[in-house]
């Protein structure tokens, strides 16, 4: 494997180290764990708190978002490994103080099991937290099943989204709801282009021929809708596209918010070609776009491959969705 | 207890020390392919701990072996293979046969609802509940190590013919099927030495 | 006395020709019902009772089983060989496992376990079922071995094949698989460490399958060649001694198969046969009285015994 790292245990604590050091003005180690990272600058404890507890090897979420307008503190665990439910209820009570807590928890068996018993802790230490799950890849389980379905890319919305809205100083509640709303009206699929390599087991994550894409993968070689040959962008959009409205119900007149993300390997200059493509497609069904996203956001090493994330949104989305952040890794 | 323990564990970590690429290997065709470090990543601290604890009570320091293993593990692996660590350290040495039984009761509950898993669904509960199933039927006699040792084997290839309908494997084509879990393979080892050393 | 000693007991001229009357409750059940409102447990064991004393003792040896043995002292001075089902009643069998029970009111160590000269265990068995049931029903075959080799008597044990619903099979293909099931049965059961001395076991067809059988002829695909092709594949290589069931066959049918095999030079050393003989005789006891019953049993009854040990005895 050909990667430049020092010694193998510790990749995480070395990364977050050259992280810290790189952002210091916005972002900090907590006094007790140099897995949890917050930010320098804590929010208003009257506001509600921001958290997720993730793997990491995916770099840049979710360090990357901890900041203004975004994310009060990332829980980091191994590569591609939750952290443990008790690191997560560490990072939880450092917000005790404030009036809420939301731990947003992407749809992965781990990150489920362990944020649940941070939840369960935190309850039983009369702390005001709640766990926000979230889902979106429409590949992983069908129209009726969504709450099965993995957390892919389109989670972004969500962490954007409610991180504006809880620096407004909105209560939790209201933050809940509108989380769930945000991830009722988001739809992702993903597509497999070439495997990176994990940098634990110095082997590839999974197995792709040459001339193979593999549409609907998950981010550790999960299956979606089966192998094919690559071909154009415009017959791959189509495909992804046609799925994504099969699964969702859009309107003419519909605004949605593209973010198209890369998963480590594919150019700038093909992302963006697909996202030509893209709006192509809507721009066929009258379906208008807003603010999109285009970059490598959340990524599988050096996979190559991307996924495209729609959110049918309203005003108030659109606006959380560009007010400022002051997140190392979050550009709009 | 303590020495059956030391042993227990003691064993686990060497076994696990040798077959930890093979179960890497395992976790290859289902998953990231880490799942041996991971485990081992877990059974080192749990032997470091234990050598560090040998004076406390047992379920002491089982309780502490088994909240540092499912920090140090992380992930899905470590909140639920973490669980019978702790209950083991309820052991009973007057009352072997229904203490041993009560502990993978216990264990089995709680991976149950930690974990939303079934028999069946092809996790690490498919060597758990046919060897609590063993136990109940032959409680009256003294257990035979052979004998679970079978259980044990046979339980782990039936999970070869399972579909998963939990954890990662289960978003692949073919869920699985045709390849042993690794949770259950590492599960199995972690037993066969437990009884290996308790009986 | 030795197992060898007891085995040449059970055997008359070199044959093993024997009568099965250890059902329990199911028979039991089948008699209340076709009485209705004049049944009493005294029918069930008159019924038994006329079977042994008339039928029984003009076989080679009788297979009891622990409740109808203690019934009538008579029975303990026959002089015929008894075999002992070691089992709980069958009646009480889990659905879904289908492991047999050991006996609740019978041990190995009872003064009444010496009237006897052999032991008898059965079980439900598919090789196709869940492993880890098999391996529990394959301990306790093994289990019941050791108490007869402690007691220096013989092993007679028997498999019986079911349709196990768990299995990925339907039960068209379960039949056609027959023969490979009774073939695995002798092979596995052969082994030393069951130390198993008689095996009983079924033919391996099924009576509706088979062309010139009684039957109504809808399913037959089976002639009598392909029998004798089956029998002689499945018991090519005869180590333990077996003896044929009759699984509640139709008495002609029975006998046909047992005259097959022996034309079929099958190395078989008899029958345990039960249903086949008697069963027919239930309805007459039930519906026409004792009178007709004992009738029934001196006249057709003795003629299908002395039929099915022509069947066997050699010539």
């Amino acid at each position: 494997m050909k990667k430049i790292i020092n010694n193998k245990d510790q990749i995480v604590d070395d990364m977050l180290s050259g992280y810290i050091k790189a952002n210091s003005d916005r972002v900090k180690f907590s006094n007790n764990s140099k897995r949890i990272i917050l930010r320098s600058h804590p929010k208003n404890i009257e506001k509600t708190a921001m958290l997720i507890g993730n793997g990491s090897g995916h770099e840049p979420i979710a360090m990357g978002w901890v900041g203004e307008g975004l994310l009060d503190a990332n829980v980091v665990g191994d590569i591609f490994a939750s952290p443990s439910g008790d690191l997560i209820f560490e990072g939880i009570q450092i917000f005790k103080e404030n009036s809420g807590c939301i731990l947003l928890i992407s749809n992965h068996a781990g990150d489920v099991m362990n944020g649940e018993m941070a939840i369960e802790l935190a309850k039983e230490h009369n702390i005001n937290a709640d766990l926000l799950l979230m889902y979106d890849d429409i590949a992983s389980a069908p129209r009726g099943n969504e709450d099965q379905r993995r957390g892919g890319a389109g989670t972004t919305f969500i962490y954007k989204i409610l991180g504006a809205l809880s620096e407004m100083g909105e209560k939790k509640e209201t933050l809940l709801s509108l989380g769930k709303f945000v991830r009722d009206q988001t739809r992702t699929l993903s597509i497999a282009i070439a495997s990176g390599t994990s940098p634990i087991s110095g082997e590839k994550i999974f197995h792709l021929d040459d001339d193979e894409v593999f549409i609907g993968m998950g981010v550790h070689g999960e299956s979606g809708y089966g192998r094919q040959k690559i071909s154009s962008s415009k017959k791959i959009i189509k495909f992804m596209m046609d799925k994504i409205f099969d699964d969702y119900k859009y309107k003419e007149g519909d605004i949605v918010i593209p973010f198209i993300n890369g998963s480590g390997a594919t150019t700038l200059m093909e992302l963006l070609i697909i996202y030509n493509d893209v709006e192509d497609y809507l721009a066929q069904y009258k379906i208008k776009f807003f603010k999109p996203l285009i970059n490598e956001y959340i990524t599988t090493q050096e996979s190559a491959g991307f996924s495209i994330s729609l959110l049918d949104s309203n005003e108030q989305m659109r606006n959380l969705w560009i007010s400022p952040s002051s997140a190392p890794y979050f550009h709009l | 207890m303590h020495s059956a323990y030391k042993k227990w564990i003691l064993n686990s970590y060497d076994k696990i020390n040798s077959d930890y690429v093979e179960l890497d290997k395992l976790d290859q065709l289902v998953g990231d392919g880490d799942h041996g470090s991971t485990i081992y990543k877990g059974i080192t601290i749990a032997k470091q701990l234990y050598l560090n604890n040998l004076t406390s009570p047992l379920d002491e320091t089982m309780a502490i072996i088994s909240k540092q293993m499912r920090i140090e593990m992380g992930g899905a692996s470590g909140i639920l293979m973490s669980i019978f660590f702790d209950e083991s350290g309820k052991i009973d040495k007057s009352n072997l046969n229904s203490s041993i039984i009560d502990i993978f009761e216990k264990s089995i509950d709680k991976i149950m609802k930690r974990g939303k898993v079934k028999a069946g669904d092809k996790s690490i509960l498919d060597i758990y509940i046919p060897v609590l199933n063993f136990l109940k039927k032959n409680s009256d006699f003294q257990f035979k190590k052979n004998e679970i040792n079978e259980i044990l084997s046979l339980s782990l290839a039936k999970t070869k013919e399972m579909q998963a309908q939990v954890g990662r494997a289960k978003f692949l084509e073919n869920r699985g099927l045709g390849f042993i879990d690794p949770g259950a393979k590492s599960t199995e080892i972690i037993l066969r030495e437990y009884f290996g050393s308790l009986l | 006395m030795n197992k060898q000693q007891h085995f040449i007991k059970l055997l008359q001229n070199e044959k093993f020709t024997a009568l099965a009357i250890d059902q329990g409750t199911s028979l039991k059940e089948i008699i209340k019902e076709k009485k209705r409102k004049t049944f009493t447990p005294s029918d069930y064991y008159f019924f038994k009772k006329q079977i042994i004393l008339n039928l029984g003792v003009t076989l080679s040896s009788i297979l009891f089983d622990h409740d109808s043995y203690l019934s009538d002292p008579s029975f303990r001075t026959i002089e015929t060989s008894k075999i002992i089902a070691y089992e709980d009643d069958a009646y009480n069998i889990e659905n879904k496992s289908r492991i047999t029970l050991l006996p609740k009111k019978l041990h190995q160590n009872d003064e009444i376990i010496k009237d006897f000269s052999a032991i008898k265990f059965f079980m439900y068995f598919n090789p196709d079922s869940d492993s880890i049931v098999n391996y529990e029903k394959l301990k306790l075959i093994k289990h019941v071995g050791l108490i007869c080799k402690d007691l220096d008597i013989p092993y007679l044990f028997e498999p019986l094949l079911y349709y196990d619903e768990d299995i990925n099979i339907d039960y068209h293909n379960y039949l056609l698989k027959k023969p490979i099931y009774i073939k695995s049965f002798y092979k596995e059961f052969s082994k030393e460490e069951y130390q198993i001395d008689i095996i009983k076991i079924e033919f391996p067809f099924n009576e509706f399958e088979v062309n010139g059988f009684e039957n109504d002829n809808t399913s037959t695909i089976y002639s009598h060649e392909n029998c004798s092709e089956i029998m002689q594949e499945c018991f090519e290589n005869v180590t333990t001694p077996f003896v044929f069931l009759s699984a509640g066959m139709k008495f002609n049918n029975f006998l046909q198969s047992l005259e097959l095999a022996k034309s079929s030079k099958i190395n078989f050393l008899g029958f345990l046969c039960g249903r086949s003989i008697w069963q027919d005789s239930i309805d007459i006891f039930c519906k026409s009285g004792q009178a007709s019953f004992l009738d029934w049993i001196n006249v057709e009854g003795k003629e299908r015994v002395q039929k099915l040990k022509n069947a066997v005895i050699n010539n």
